[in-house]
């Protein structure tokens, strides 16, 4: 089933065939260990290259649609998901978990990329790709692993300012 | 604000009220935690936090380790939203429902559409509506923010809202004055220009007039503004009532300080009902002031 909206001159099309449901329930299971019945009360549609996950009852007609649901993954090439996708699932998460304190994070949030074996902890057999960066044992965002176990954040760059404040003073706090 | 004095009720303490810092609220959001684990944590990291005892999931912020709770990771992953109490009775007055088909007309930067998703624990469907693109960011934000999944924002003039729905509950928070944010910004204290008072009052009818509108029979309508201006206020809800078919569902707030709406002003008179609308001062509460009228459509 899909529904067109026009927006701006142009038709928005959220198409929430089963077929999207499918892959998010795989994707996360194989990657991050998400039960897949965790999505059984929600929809999940496709908005141009975008899976997003949502809880509304339904799509009221007529209306200049901005935006619905939250978004969970780009799906153009590699599936990537988002760093509030990561975040809302949070405890669901078993599995390709990079646990990291301070100044592993601090490190991230600057650009650097550290080997996976240099983290306090982690729930990663090394695989090349998307893994959930944890902080105090919650996941705070997207990170990904390369095939030689590098690891790079991913958390967009907004985001990831306002986190790297938050972690200078919980920084000067250990210090004072 | 002295042209109040007559209406406001210790207008001396109200004016002292307003010369004091307004302290921070916090609605924890148990979409994503409960409220023991945030309490706890804000509580290990040096935060001192009053429950609310009138308004679920609130607490005021009574002590700090030096920061604003906003700086912390949990504020970060949407374990809270900082929202005053006085705009924090709103949602609760809408009364929304589960499954429910609710519009928020001008919902930037979200507070009260997060709010009513927390009541209605992410079912139905929430229309969040905001017609300037610079607010819709904010908006987007913090639905993403406190991890809401019911809500589809949308972007239309609300006066012109197109037909749509009907809805079972439409809730109109609209641009007004904001007199009653005088303790957050001193240059408000002096009270607002008449001129722009009549000026917002026409886009406020509008936005009342369509929120009827588009509200099926039997449906519940919220208007609040955070100012205190009377033409902003029961000027706006009796201009309503004579014009669309609806009338004013009282509200109760029996344990909760507040005022009654006025019935008249000045030169003017208004529905004998709209005494059974709110109004909130910042003395009543400790916090920002507010105006609330709840109808029915007929």
């Amino acid at each position: 089933m899909s529904k067109r909206f026009r927006y701006k001159g142009q038709t928005i099309k959220l198409d929430f065939s089963e077929k999207w449901t499918e892959l998010v329930k795989d994707y996360f299971h194989n990657r991050f260990g998400v039960d897949p019945t965790f999505w059984e009360p929600y929809k999940i549609f496709n908005r141009g290259d975008e899976l997003w996950v949502a809880s509304f009852s339904l799509v009221p007609e007529g209306v200049r649609i901005v935006k619905a649901g939250l978004r969970l993954l780009r799906v153009k090439g590699n599936p990537k998901p988002t760093t509030v996708a990561l975040q809302w699932l949070n405890k669901h998460i078993s599995k390709n978990v990079v646990y990291t304190d301070i100044e592993t994070l601090s490190k991230l949030l600057n650009g650097a990329i550290i080997h996976v074996s240099n983290f306090p902890k982690t729930t990663t057999d090394g695989e090349k790709g998307y893994v959930a960066l944890a902080f105090q044992n919650l996941i705070i965002g997207c990170g990904h692993i390369s095939s030689g176990g590098m690891v790079k954040s991913q958390i967009p760059a907004g985001k990831a300012r306002e986190l790297k404040e938050i972690l200078i003073r919980l920084s000067s706090k250990d210090l004072s | 604000m002295d042209r109040y004095a007559e209406v406001i009720p210790d207008f001396e303490l109200f004016k002292a009220c307003l010369q004091t810092p307004q302290p921070h609220y916090i609605r924890i959001n148990t979409l994503k935690i409960s409220e023991e684990e945030a309490i706890s944590k804000l509580s290990e990291l040096g935060f001192v936090l009053e429950k609310v005892p009138y308004l679920k999931w609130f607490y005021k912020v009574v002590g700090t380790p030096g920061y604003s709770i906003t700086h912390t990771l949990y504020h970060w992953l949407g374990w809270f939203y900082v929202q005053d109490v006085a705009p924090g009775l709103v949602s609760p007055i809408l009364d929304p429902q589960r499954d429910e088909l609710i519009l928020d007309l001008s919902a930037a930067p979200g507070g009260k559409t997060t709010h009513i998703a927390q009541i209605i624990e992410n079912t139905g469907t929430i229309v969040a509506n905001e017609p300037v693109t610079g607010r819709l960011r904010s908006l987007q934000a913090n639905t993403h923010r406190m991890g809401v999944l019911n809500t589809i924002i949308t972007q239309h003039n609300g006066i012109m809202f197109p037909d749509s729905g009907p809805f079972d509950r439409v809730l109109v928070d609209v641009p007004c004055s904001g007199e009653g944010r005088a303790r957050e910004t001193k240059s408000r204290q002096k009270g607002a220009e008449p001129g722009f008072i009549e000026s917002i009052s026409g886009t406020q009818k509008g936005l009342l007039r369509r929120a009827i509108q588009l509200t099926k029979p039997g449906g519940i309508i919220v208007y609040s503004t955070c100012t205190f201006a009377p033409e902003e206020n029961e000027a706006v809800v009796h201009y309503a009532l004579q014009n669309e078919p609806c009338e004013i569902v009282p509200i109760d707030m029996s344990d909760i300080p507040h005022s009654k709406g006025l019935t008249r002003w000045q030169d003017m008179e208004f529905d004998q009902s709209l005494e059974h609308t709110v109004r909130i001062y910042p003395h009543q509460l400790d916090s920002g002031g507010m105006y609330i009228a709840k109808l029915r459509r007929l």
